[in-house]
């Protein structure tokens, strides 16, 4: 008995010892998270657009920009810009901020297209009504046609945003101390598997809170659909 | 004289299929004209060519005076500047088979968005304009309601009041009836009663005949893409002249 409660005493120490730099970790797989979300978000509105244009150049352009993003390992995506940008471009940038920029171009293609097949679920006779009354197109995709789409898209926008969660860890590949790297340093220098413990418990309290907030917004758009549609 | 809508000759192929082949229809100020025949006959082709929800092949199309189509010596369809066929086209006020209504908005504001935005009237104006137009399809108590807490009735009548509120010089109704219980078509033909009544100007495709006798100055009988018969609805229900009108009734009264 004894030693059962010493040994609960000790792990209590032990998390007490790790739990700093886990938390350290945390808070870049957070910066990561928020960053990549209020930048691609908004960002994949134009490629959405473009992708449904009736300007070839720009459709094309729109297409290839998300077919790229979306047919490729985000893992790769990475390594290319952590080694092209020093290379070829001659920037040198720190590792957290390419894990930035290719998160955010790579998310932006998946809303791209989750906003592109938003738009183009609204009925026709939407589009129909508002050419009636003399409405001009860009007034009637921005006043009737996006409002409609943000209920539609959001079950998937929050689902992508849950993959972001997830997806944070590919950047200890090049060196971004985030929350998996910090775990695994103490997991490899503890010989001791409670690090992993702990950080799964952080990710799912982040998934967790992701979940509620998403099921709130679901709701809050839904106020005009009192008898559903 | 004065002429509210007139449509020449007017041609509209699909493809290989001629929806409207050949159709002239001239429209007087204040007269309600009501628009019958089978399915796939063009009726709702042809209100659409006026709003130019459709572009027509040839013909020539004139609205108030305003030119929104003509076909030039090659046979080429012309058409003004996106911006003019808009200002044209809300001339013409449309209420669909299938309502159509922003689902996102309230009534009021389904009934204010076009004339605040699209005619950049007074805010307020437009407001109290709307509350007219709702004690006029009988539905003042609805105006902060979402189209979806209505029934089809009802939002039949909001649709109504949207097109009236750009004060349009030609109502144009696809069916307004034809997705509604037939226990509540009687509320929405008696708006439309009552717009015939103030001399509005329609052009109505229906399947209700007793409306189209009733309410109808003019009734026109569409086949195949042409006008086959029309006028007065005494005519065209009591002595139908061609033998695809009287099938046409008899089919009609069979159901
Ligand atoms: N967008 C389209 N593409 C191809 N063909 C079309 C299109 N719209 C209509 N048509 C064809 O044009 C013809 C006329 O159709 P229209 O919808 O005007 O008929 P309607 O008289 O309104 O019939 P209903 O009573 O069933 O509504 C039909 O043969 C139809 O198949
Ligand atoms: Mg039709």
């Amino acid at each position: 008995m004894a030693d059962f409660i010493s040994s609960i005493i000790s792990s209590f120490d032990y998390i007490k010892e790790i739990l700093p730099a886990l938390l350290e970790g945390t808070q870049f797989t957070v910066k990561l998270f928020a960053l990549t979300l209020l930048l691609s978000i908004p960002l994949g509105l134009p490629f959405a657009l473009g992708s449904i244009s009736k300007f070839w150049p720009i459709k094309i352009i729109c297409k290839t920009y998300i077919w790229l993003f979306r047919g490729t390992p985000l893992m790769l995506q990475l390594f290319f810009f952590y080694f092209f940008l020093p290379i070829a471009m001659d920037v040198r940038l720190d590792s957290f901020t390419t894990a930035v920029i290719t998160f955010v171009l790579n998310y932006a293609a998946y809303f791209a297209e989750i906003y592109r097949a938003g738009i183009e679920s609204i009925d026709r006779g939407q589009h129909e009504a508002a050419r009636s009354l003399g409405v001009s197109k860009t007034r009637t995709m921005f006043d009737i046609i996006l409002p409609q789409t943000i209920k539609r898209v959001l079950p998937p926008v929050s689902n992508e945003a849950i993959t972001l969660v997830k997806d944070t860890a590919l950047v200890s590949a090049i060196g971004v101390g985030e929350l998996l790297k910090a775990a695994r340093g103490a997991v490899n220098r503890d010989v001791n598997v409670t690090a992993y413990a702990i950080a799964a418990a952080i990710y799912l309290v982040l998934t967790f809170v992701l979940t509620l907030i998403s099921r709130w917004l679901e709701k809050h758009f839904s106020k005009y659909e009192a008898r559903g549609d | 004289m004065g002429y509210i809508l007139q449509m020449k000759n007017i041609v509209k192929r699909f493809g290989e299929c001629y929806a409207l082949n050949g159709v002239d229809l001239y429209v007087a100020k204040g007269e309600t004209v009501a628009i019958i025949g089978p399915s796939g006959s063009g009726k709702s082709t042809l209100l659409r060519c006026v709003n130019r929800l459709e572009k027509v092949t040839s013909g020539e199309i004139i609205i108030n005076g305003q030119t929104l189509v003509y076909t030039d010596k090659n046979g080429h369809a012309i058409y003004p500047k996106d911006k003019q066929v808009r200002q044209i086209c809300a001339e013409t006020g449309m209420v669909f088979q299938h309502f159509n209504l922003f689902n996102h908005m309230t009534c009021l504001q389904n009934i204010c968005y076009a004339p605040i935005k699209v005619k950049r009237e007074n805010k307020d104006k437009a407001i109290e304009r709307a509350r007219e137009l709702l004690k006029l399809v009988g539905l003042p108590e609805k105006e902060n309601a979402y189209p979806a807490q209505l029934s089809g009735g009802q939002k039949q009548r909001i649709a109504i009041a949207r097109g009236l509120a750009m004060n349009p010089s030609i109502m144009l109704f696809d069916e307004p009836t034809s997705a509604l219980d037939p226990e509540i078509t009687g509320e929405v033909l008696n708006v439309m009663r009552n717009l015939a009544k103030s001399k509005i100007t329609m052009l109505v495709v229906t399947h209700e005949m007793g409306f189209a006798r009733e309410v109808a100055d003019r009734v026109i009988f569409m086949d195949q893409g042409r006008i086959a018969e029309q006028g007065a609805p005494e005519e065209i229900f009591n002595n139908p002249k061609s033998e695809r009108l009287q099938n046409f009734l008899k089919s009609i009264l069979k159901i």
